[in-house]
């Protein structure tokens, strides 16, 4: 008994300071990164926290919930346009128009689950494939006049008390954002909501019996599901000073999706490790863009087929690998 | 009135392209309720070797023919290979549905490699003579041909499935798995058979789409898409349903584009489906879903 808690204790020290010791290294890299990194390294950084904080959005309806959504893209352009388009004709001021435009995508999501709802499974996968394509189609093709087609919209500069803010103020942005995103998953993940959502993805039937309201929380996480994606689409068009209509085709949406299988799904920090890292390889991969469907489709089907628990599940295993080597 | 009919021609013809994607979708959920989304990328599949083989014109026709009909049954065999180890364990369906999209990534990847996602050659093998049908219908030869392969498609797969002691099997493996292989039904030798059948549909519709739309290796995600929601709003499962729901999606966008919007056509579509979703989940044929 005394030997077992030892044992634990000893456990808890070592994941504890492997934590604290990964915590540490991130955030004195994140400053040393901020003032020395170059332009393109900062660049590629954005794109890759862009990724992570769209994948945390899809994360709390696909991982949590388990309940599929190639909406994503929809979203992100909801708030990408929103903020673009108040911009140009209403002349807000930016964070305004940030903060309406992730409120209007929160509402349109809410009107959103009273159709999409009401499907499961392949059902919902269309239903929600077919919302995508339809923003899509509505940005790129039908409103030219307004959204410019696929031309997009331009932007113009952020400034903060009359003076321009280059990359670095945008850095801590999604910076913080991105963490912002990560502790509503995580807080989530840890109440009596998210342990209701899990237990949907795991069995409908038996979460009723159990008196949790499916209904309830799935509006919940779609309405989440939604928003974050909109943060980062009224984030993103503002740093690239550039609403365009390709940022949020289909192909974003699957890509969003792959993020969350290949970070871990159902785990905050997974899905921001995966839409980290997918994004950044697609930035990468510009110049070989010719294999990127390629890629895609090989790294779909390795972690679907041979790591279904992702980067997160693989790195949990690790630890408790290397907790079991210590503890011997 | 020509260009009222002309629509009306369009719309049936398109609308049978969708139902045929809409029946290779039917074929392998009704064998074992997995959704190939790799359909389109199928078809894709299908108007490359045609490409290669029949419009270029350097291989006899037949041979030609028949490579059209063979390169999507070897890619959806690799798709089925990649998925039966999660259709064997019954994964839950987001996992399938997931892998037979990497898989159709894998072959769309491929295929854009070799042609650098430019546009296939597409040729008019059924001539360029528009048809006269009853001294008013000017039809084109292509759409006559996709009318007719549609027809005698989808019937044969309706008495393949309804009267033959195969067709049987296949509807009891969709039904219950387990049992069907306690019967002596070899579940995967028949799901192989399904999605070679599968494939075959598919690449037969992309061999017919390809002269009327600029086909490249990424075509296969708006047909996939379409063809999708045309076996919806027809009623998933039932063997017609397919070919009904896409002739109706087919009219809806022509007329849509030819009368209100031209771009805007694949917009009005959402709002439909999501009518159908609604309000009739199990579509024109309302067939029961197991």
């Amino acid at each position: 008994m005394r030997k077992a808690s030892v044992m634990s204790m000893k456990k808890n020290i070592l994941s504890e300071l492997l934590k604290f010791f990964l915590a540490s290294v991130a955030i004195v890299s994140i400053f040393l990164f901020s003032f020395y990194g170059s332009g393109i390294a900062l660049h590629f950084a954005m794109v890759g926290l862009t990724g992570a904080i769209l994948a945390q959005g899809l994360n709390i309806f696909y991982g949590y919930c388990g309940q599929i959504n190639f909406g994503s893209a929809g979203f992100f352009a909801i708030g990408g346009y929103g903020v673009a388009l108040l911009e140009k004709y209403m002349h807000m001021p930016y964070f305004v128009s940030l903060i309406l435009s992730v409120a209007i995508a929160g509402l349109i999501a809410l009107l959103m689950t009273l159709p999409l709802l009401r499907l499961r499974e392949y059902m919902l996968a269309l239903g929600t494939l077919a919302f995508g394509l339809a923003i899509y189609e509505t940005v790129s093709k039908g409103f030219t006049s307004y959204t410019g087609g696929e031309d997009g919209i331009n932007m113009s500069k952020l400034k903060i008390f009359g003076t321009p803010v280059g990359d670095t103020f945008f850095f801590y942005v999604f910076l913080i954002a991105t963490l912002l995103c990560l502790w509503v998953s995580y807080a989530l993940r840890n109440s009596r909501t998210g342990r209701a959502m899990v237990s949907i993805s795991q069995d409908e039937i038996a979460a009723t019996s159990l008196g949790v309201n499916i209904n309830k929380y799935l509006v919940q996480a779609f309405v989440l599901s939604g928003i974050i994606p909109a943060l980062a689409g009224g984030l993103f068009v503002k740093w690239t000073g550039w609403c365009s209509p390709e940022y949020f085709s289909l192909k974003n949406s699957i890509l969003i999706l792959l993020a969350v299988v290949v970070g871990g799904t159902g785990s905050g920090i997974g899905a921001a490790m995966g839409g980290f890292m997918m994004f950044l390889l697609q930035e990468i991969l510009v110049p070989l863009a010719i294999y990127e469907m390629l890629a895609y489709g090989v790294i779909l089907c390795i972690f679907l087929l041979f790591m279904p628990r992702g980067i997160k599940g693989g790195i949990t295993s690790f630890v408790k690998w290397l907790e079991g080597v210590s503890g011997r | 009135m020509e260009y009222f009919l002309l629509t009306l021609v369009t719309g049936i013809s398109m609308g049978c392209t969708f139902g045929l994607v809409g029946l290779a979708f039917t074929a392998i959920f009704n064998a074992s309720r997995v959704i190939n989304f790799a359909n389109g990328d199928l078809a894709v599949v299908g108007a490359f070797a045609a490409s290669l083989f029949v419009f270029s014109g350097k291989a006899h026709p037949v041979i030609g023919f028949l490579a059209v009909l063979a390169l999507p049954v070897v890619a959806g065999l690799l798709i089925n290979w990649l998925v039966e180890p999660s259709v064997k364990r019954k994964a839950p369906i987001i996992n399938s549905i997931l892998i037979t999209m990497g898989g159709g990534l894998i072959i769309v990847g491929l295929i854009g490699i070799y042609t650098n996602f430019s546009y296939f050659n597409t040729g008019y093998v059924f001539g360029t003579k528009p048809l006269l049908l009853g001294g008013i219908l000017r039809i084109s030869p292509q759409y006559a041909a996709i009318l007719v392969v549609t027809a005698a498609l989808s019937l044969a797969y309706w008495l393949f499935l309804n009267k033959t002691a195969l067709g049987l099997a296949l509807r009891a493996l969709g039904i219950n798995a387990d049992m069907a292989s306690l019967v002596g039904i070899n579940t995967m030798t028949y799901r192989m058979l399904t999605w070679a059948s599968s494939s075959i549909i598919s690449g037969i519709a992309g061999f017919l789409i390809a002269p009327l739309i600029v086909p490249t290796a990424l075509m296969g995600l708006p047909v996939v898409v379409n063809g999708f929601i045309a076996a919806v709003i027809g009623g998933f499962g039932h063997p017609l349903a397919a070919v009904t729901g896409g002739i109706i999606l087919g009219l809806l966008i022509q007329f849509f584009s030819a009368y209100v919007h031209g771009g805007m056509a694949q917009l009005v579509v959402f709002p439909v489906l999501l009518v159908v979703l609604v309000f009739r989940p199990t579509g024109i044929w309302g067939l029961k879903l197991q």
